[in-house]
């Protein structure tokens, strides 16, 4: 993966940057071991969380003294603990992300995608939390194994720079439940991907919503996708192997086009605002920095 | 609407072959999409894209469809308005006020009558009347369009005046003969005053100046010297300065000017004297400088007497009136002879011999030119008769010009010799009192029926006037009133005289030319010089167009640039608006192509 670990696009400037910004979470999530989020538990932290009756073998020190000066009854002082969270990256692989119109010289939707993931990893990463990648096409494919601590970034970059080989099609139903199956521990979930599923991209989100992920929803693709230009006479290819399609594309069917595809947009966005999922968009064309910086942050996926 | 060529229409088959061609599986570009997802769902929702989209190009379909229709259309020549199923005939006025706008009233009456020409055909078939003086039958009823238009090609214009209403009562009665729907169109520069015409205009009001007479007449005093009268007329809304020229034989001779008020005339009369008229053919032409709407009456022709002396034998024993009535003619060099010198070939030396109360017994009548005066070989036998009061009937006979009366007169019986053309001008109980004979090859003779004891009309101031005339007439130099003729009129030439086809500017013929001669009658449509040959000698006549009718502009008027026959838009005819059409459809095609090949 070429573009992901070229020290010039992750410049000191931009990882500077970074060290300011942090993932989000929607949820409160249990974790292992101590770190800066918020957990159910308490514990050590200085966030209050509570009172409760001193019993014998509690910790002297968290006696609150204050209290047992104005009404003589000895009340232990809760705090929150700080946890580590789980966060899932899962990267579409499919024919679909490899796909780039002829003759553009910009990052493919995976590339672009790869780009997204390893950001992302290095947020959690800087975060102290749990980091997992996963590569997935019409089924899982690649699982990373879990990071943490910052010297794994390394090891991220190496792992989303071998890709597996993709049989080709994407069945989000496939990839994203057979995922949710395996992961005992929630967290957060977020799914690279161009949403192109011929079967719909509804239950294979849904597999992970309904699992109480944290899901979020990074829709990449690319301009010539939304706008195509290409006119005249065309046979059409499904580069995913679903067939070929004849038409002649004029102004009339280039603009039914473009509405189909903002329809199907808008479908997604509406699906993830209903499941209480975050959704992205996000053009390969599109300034990386406007993404992760703006785009993110505006949809609170960092903060 | 009607179609000149419907048979076009066979072509619209072509339009199932582009259908089928635009119809035709094409070799395409094949493109390596992420997704079909989209196009499926687009197909799933606007199902008539896939129709469509195997027409191809539906925009350039039916522009090419277009096209097609348009050329057929084109082709089929489509006409508005109703089919004429009966007959048409078209009187076309070629007089000389059409000339006007150096001819394009003409020009334009010319082409609307072709529009009506091209779409004769044997269902309507168009006949072709010309108004040029009198009628003249273009072409009878033809289904021929290409025939009349060909025949309209060809019709010249005349100078001739005169009216339309003689054309349109042939046109009404050729078209009476006919059965079926019938129509008669005139086409002229004027509304006209009758109800059963359609009328095309293609006059405009202009305004003109002409020369409305130029007349002569030799001098009474001095026959020798001719007087020139001459009338100008203005048809302008405003006065005009008018400036007249006068030449002789192509030599100017005189310069007048005149400021003559809006639809007034102008009279001018000059003596041109006798010492003028011996160099040259006596070729007058009057001319007005200016140009104006008209060009044809600006100038009029006239031919002064001019010439050698006549030379007269007078054969008398004693007739002192006879002698000094031609002593008083200074253009007649007389010789007097005894009747019993009197020998035949004298007959070839001079233009006029007079026998007085006798002539010679075996006297030939071929060859010679003789005024019996007396006594005649036309004598039939019989009592003389008196006649106490003459009658003229024919005042116009040059034999009585400016003679008003003989008086009474003891006259003998004459008749005319069989074989002879003759003329009575006098008459008197029955019997003609002078009488004219005329034969082809050039005898002429005249005779009176009393001589110079019978009668006290040598007595009169018109008995020179007699002698001269008759003496003119025998030698063909007899004054014919004005001495001009109107375009328009027929010339009947004499017996043995031959007149050509086409005037001249002056009188004079060119060495080495032969103009073409006819002898029958013709209608002189042009004005200028026509040369006449005779069995003696060559005379010219002058022809005139010279008609307040046709000079006068300002009633002429126009259908408003739209004529009956020929529905346009900006001067284009229906057909011809198509094809442009056509054309232009022809480009948007060619872009839409250069647009699909190029992005």
């Amino acid at each position: 993966m070429p573009p992901a670990d070229e020290p010039e696009l992750f410049d000191s400037a931009f990882l500077a940057r970074l060290e300011r910004v942090r993932l989000q979470v929607r949820r409160v999530f249990a974790g292992n071991l101590r770190a800066d989020r918020r957990s159910r538990r308490t514990g050590s932290s200085l966030e209050f969380a509570d009172y409760r009756n001193y019993v014998p073998g509690d910790d002297p020190r968290r006696i609150d003294w204050n209290i047992y000066g104005r009404i003589e009854r000895l009340m232990m002082k809760l705090t929150e603990e700080e946890e580590d969270l789980r966060v899932s990256i899962l990267v579409d692989t499919s024919a679909s992300m490899h796909w780039r119109p002829p003759g553009a010289d910009r990052l493919s939707k995976f590339d672009y995608a790869r780009r997204l993931a390893a950001v992302l990893g290095y947020l959690a990463l800087h975060g102290m939390d749990h980091v997992e990648l996963w590569f997935f096409d019409s089924t899982l494919r690649g699982e990373s194994g879990i990071f943490r601590g910052r010297p794994a970034f390394h090891q991220i970059l190496r792992f989303l720079r071998e890709v597996p080989t993709s049989s080709g099609s994407t069945s989000l139903e496939e990839s994203l439940g057979r995922f949710g199956k395996r992961q005992r521990r929630r967290g957060l979930a977020i799914v690279l991907s161009d949403g192109l599923d011929p079967t719909g991209y509804e239950r294979g989100l849904t597999a992970l919503a309904g699992r109480h992920f944290d899901l979020h929803l990074i829709q990449v693709m690319d301009p010539a996708e939304c706008k195509p230009t290409e006119r005249g006479d065309l046979l059409l290819r499904d580069c995913e192997g679903g067939g070929e399609m004849a038409v002649t594309a004029g102004p009339g069917l280039l603009r039914a086009y473009k509405e189909e595809v903002e329809r199907f947009r808008e479908g997604v966005k509406t699906w993830c605002s209903r499941h209480r999922a975050g959704y992205s968009f996000v053009l390969t064309d599109t300034d990386f920095d406007d993404v992760v910086l703006r785009m993110f942050r505006r949809e609170g996926l960092v903060q | 609407m009607n179609f000149v060529f419907p048979a076009a229409f066979f072509l619209t088959a072509l339009g199932a072959g582009i259908v089928a061609l635009y119809l035709q599986r094409q070799r395409r570009r094949t493109i390596e999409v992420s997704t079909l997802l989209f196009w499926q769902r687009v197909m799933e929702r606007e199902p008539h894209r896939q129709f469509l989209g195997r027409l191809r190009h539906p925009l350039s379909l039916l522009v090419q469809l277009l096209i097609l229709l348009a050329v057929i259309l084109a082709l089929a020549r489509p006409e508005p308005g109703r089919r004429a199923t009966g007959h048409t005939m078209v009187v076309i006025d070629a007089r000389a006020r059409m000339q006007a706008g150096d001819g394009r009233v003409f020009r334009d009456a010319v082409k609307a009558a072709q529009d009506i020409a091209a779409r004769a055909s044997s269902e309507s078939p168009v006949g072709i009347l010309a108004v040029r003086g009198g009628p003249d039958l273009i072409s009878g009823f033809s289904g021929d369009s290409r025939d009349l238009r060909e025949k309209l090609s060809a019709l010249p214009v005349t100078d001739a005046a005169g009216g339309m209403e003689e054309t349109l009562a042939l046109g009404r009665r050729l078209l009476e003969s006919q059965p079926g729907e019938r129509r008669l169109v005139v086409i002229t520069d004027r509304p006209l005053e009758t109800d059963d015409a359609e009328e095309i205009l293609t006059g405009r009001a202009e305004d003109n100046a002409a020369i409305l007479a130029l007349s002569q007449r030799p001098v009474p005093s001095s026959p020798q010297s001719a007087e020139v009268f001459v009338k100008i007329g203005n048809f302008a809304v405003e006065a005009s300065d008018l400036e007249l020229e006068l030449s002789l034989d192509g030599r100017v001779f005189d310069l007048q000017k005149f400021r003559v008020g809006p639809g007034e005339e102008k009279n001018y009369s000059l003596v041109v004297p006798a010492e003028m008229l011996r160099a040259g053919p006596g070729g007058l032409q009057a001319k007005l400088t200016q140009r104006d709407g008209l060009e044809v009456d600006n100038s009029a022709h006239a031919l002064l007497t001019t010439g050698s002396p006549l030379r007269v034998l007078l054969l008398t024993k004693d007739n002192p009136f006879l002698e000094g009535a031609l002593r008083a003619d200074p253009s007649v060099q007389m010789e007097i002879l005894e009747p019993s010198g009197w020998r035949p070939e004298f007959a070839e030396s001079f233009d006029a011999v007079i026998f007085d109360r006798e002539f010679p017994a075996g006297l030939s009548l071929d060859g010679g030119r003789f005024f019996f005066f007396g006594r005649s070989p036309f004598e039939s036998p019989g009592e003389s008769v008196v006649v106490s009061d003459p009658e003229i009937t024919d005042a116009k006979n040059p034999l009585l010009w400016n003679v008003k009366s003989i008086g009474p007169v003891k006259a003998r019986l004459l008749r005319a010799p069989e074989g002879w053309r003759f003329e009575a001008p006098l008459f008197g109980e029955g019997s003609p009192l002078v009488l004219m004979v005329e034969k082809p090859g050039g005898s002429r003779h005249v005779a009176t029926a009393f001589g110079v004891d019978d009668t006290a009309f040598p007595l009169r101031a018109g008995f020179p006037l007699f002698v001269s005339n008759v003496v003119r007439w025998l030698a063909g130099r007899e004054h014919t009133g004005t001495g001009v003729l109107e375009a328009g009129q027929i010339f009947h030439p004499a017996p043995g005289e031959k007149i050509a086809l086409k005037p001249r500017e002056t009188p004079t013929v060119l060495a080495g030319e032969a103009p073409l001669l006819a002898e029958a009658p013709v209608r002189l449509e042009r004005k200028g010089f026509y040369e006449t040959r005779g069995p003696r000698e060559t005379r010219w006549v002058a022809v005139n167009a010279s008609s307040g009718e046709e000079s006068d502009l300002r009633k002429s008027t126009n259908s408003a640039g739209s004529f009956l026959s020929t529905p346009s838009a900006g001067g284009l005819l229906l057909w011809q608006g198509i094809a442009l059409l056509a054309l232009g459809l022809l480009l948007v095609e060619w872009w839409l192509h250069h647009r699909r090949i190029t992005e």
